[in-house]
C-alpha cells in the first residue's frame, strides 16, 4: 500500500499524545485523591481538637461564669411626676424578683434598677431618676459612682489624677457574671485644680423614650 | 308660684351635681393619662396638674378644691414619696388663685399667672427631689404652657362654663 507507513507513523504519533495526555490527567487525579485524604484526615482533627476546646471552655466557665438569666417584663404605669422616673413593671416576686436587681433594655444596655418587689409586680427606678446611684468602672482602670438626673448623669469620686478621657465606657459587672453590662460612654470631662475629683458627664447608651420592654437580670 | 321655685332648685341642684361629676371624672382621666404616659418621656407635662389648675380656674369653689386636694393625695400615695407634696400644693394654688381672680381682670395677667404657677411647681418640686436641670425645667413649661390652652378651653366647653370672667 501507499503512504503505508506514512499513516502508520502519524497513527503511532497521535496515539502517543493521547496516552500521554491521559497519564497527566491519571496523576493529577491521584494527586487530588491524595490532598483530599489529606484533607479528610485534617477535618476529622479538627473536628477533635473542637470538642476537645468545648469540653475545656465549659469546664473553664463553670469556674468563672455563669450563663446569665433575664426575666423578660413590661412598664405598666410610670410615676405620675415629672420630676420622678420610676415605673411599676409586671413581675414581681412569683417571677424570682427581689430587690437589688439590675434591668436591661432590649439593645443590653442598662435602664435601671429594681427597689421594691411584690408578689406580682414590682418598682424600678431609671438611671435617670434623681435618686439613682451605683458604683460603676469606667474605661480599663477607674472606678466611680453613678449619679442619676433628669438632664445629666454623672459619675463622681474619680480622682484628678485618674486617666479618663471622652469616650470611655462607663459599665459594671452583675455578682453572677464577668460579663460586663455597659450603661453608656463618657461625654465630657471636667478637672478643675482645686478639686479632688474630675467632674464627669456620661452619655447613655439607652436614651429611647418610649420603651415599654424591660429585662431584668438575675 | 312654689313649685317652680322647687323645679327651678332642683334644677340647680342636679347641675351642681352633674358638674361635680364631670370635676371628678376630668380629674380622674387625666391622672389616668399621667400614670399610662401614651408618649412616654417625650411628653413631660403632668395632665392632673394642668387639669387641676384648669378647674380652679374655671370653677374656683370648694367641690374643685377637695376634690382636687382628694386626686392630689391619690398622685401622693403613687409616687410613693413621705411628704404629701401635691396635696399641699393643690391646696395652696386654690387659695392664690381665688385671690388671683378678684384681683387680675385682663387676660394678659391671668395668663401671667398661669406662667408663675408653673414656675413656683417647677420650683417646688425641683427643691422636693434635690436636683434642678434647667433643660428639662424649660421642656416642662413649654410644654406645660402648650397644652393648658386647648386644656382648659376644652374642659370649660365640657364643664359647660360661659368664659366671662375666666381664662
Amino acid at each position: 500500500m501507499p503512504f503505508k507507513n506514512t499513516v502508520q507513523n502519524l497513527f503511532i504519533f497521535f496515539s502517543q499524545k493521547f496516552t500521554v495526555s491521559s497519564n497527566k490527567i491519571d496523576a493529577k487525579l491521584t494527586e487530588l485523591k491524595k490532598q483530599n485524604l489529606k484533607l479528610s484526615l485534617k477535618l476529622s482533627e479538627y473536628q477533635d481538637l473542637a470538642q476537645e476546646n468545648q469540653k475545656l471552655k465549659k469546664a473553664l466557665n463553670f469556674k468563672t461564669d455563669k450563663a446569665l438569666e433575664l426575666i423578660g417584663g413590661e412598664i405598666i404605669s410610670f410615676d405620675p411626676s415629672s420630676w420622678r422616673r420610676v415605673v411599676a413593671i409586671n413581675i414581681g416576686e412569683k417571677n424570682g424578683l427581689s430587690e437589688g436587681l439590675y434591668a436591661v433594655d432590649e439593645g443590653g444596655w442598662l435602664v435601671g434598677k429594681i427597689t421594691l418587689v411584690k408578689k406580682n409586680y414590682s418598682r424600678l427606678v431609671f438611671i435617670t431618676d434623681p435618686d439613682f446611684r451605683m458604683p460603676v468602672f469606667v474605661g480599663d482602670s477607674s472606678f466611680g459612682f453613678l449619679q442619676g438626673g433628669l438632664g445629666q448623669i454623672k459619675v463622681l469620686y474619680i480622682e484628678s489624677n485618674d486617666s479618663v478621657k471622652k469616650g470611655d465606657k462607663v459599665w459594671f459587672r452583675t455578682p453572677v457574671s464577668a460579663m460586663p453590662i455597659y450603661i453608656g460612654e463618657i461625654r465630657n470631662v471636667k478637672k478643675t485644680s482645686d478639686s479632688l475629683f474630675q467632674d464627669i458627664d456620661v452619655k447613655l447608651y439607652s436614651e429611647d423614650t418610649v420603651f415599654r420592654k424591660i429585662f431584668v437580670i438575675k | 308660684m312654689p313649685y317652680n321655685n322647687i323645679f327651678s332648685s332642683a334644677e340647680k341642684v342636679f347641675n351642681m351635681k352633674e358638674r361635680y361629676i364631670r370635676i371628678i371624672l376630668i380629674y380622674f382621666i387625666l391622672l389616668l393619662v399621667d400614670l399610662v404616659k401614651p408618649f412616654g418621656y417625650s411628653l413631660n407635662v403632668e395632665f392632673l396638674f394642668l387639669g387641676i389648675v384648669s378647674v380652679f380656674l374655671i370653677y374656683p369653689y370648694f367641690p374643685a378644691l377637695a376634690w382636687g386636694g382628694i386626686f392630689g393625695y391619690f398622685k401622693d400615695a403613687v409616687s410613693g414619696g413621705g411628704v404629701p407634696l401635691n396635696l399641699i400644693e393643690f391646696f395652696c394654688l386654690f387659695m392664690v388663685i381665688r385671690f388671683a381672680l378678684h384681683k387680675l381682670n385682663r387676660k394678659f395677667a391671668k395668663v401671667l399667672l398661669i406662667s408663675v404657677i408653673l414656675i413656683v411647681h417647677i420650683i417646688m418640686h425641683s427643691l422636693y427631689v434635690d436636683m434642678f436641670s434647667f433643660g428639662g425645667a424649660l421642656i416642662f413649661f413649654i410644654q406645660s404652657i402648650v397644652i393648658f390652652f386647648p386644656l382648659n378651653y376644652l374642659l370649660r366647653k365640657w364643664m359647660k362654663i360661659s368664659p366671662v370672667g375666666y381664662i
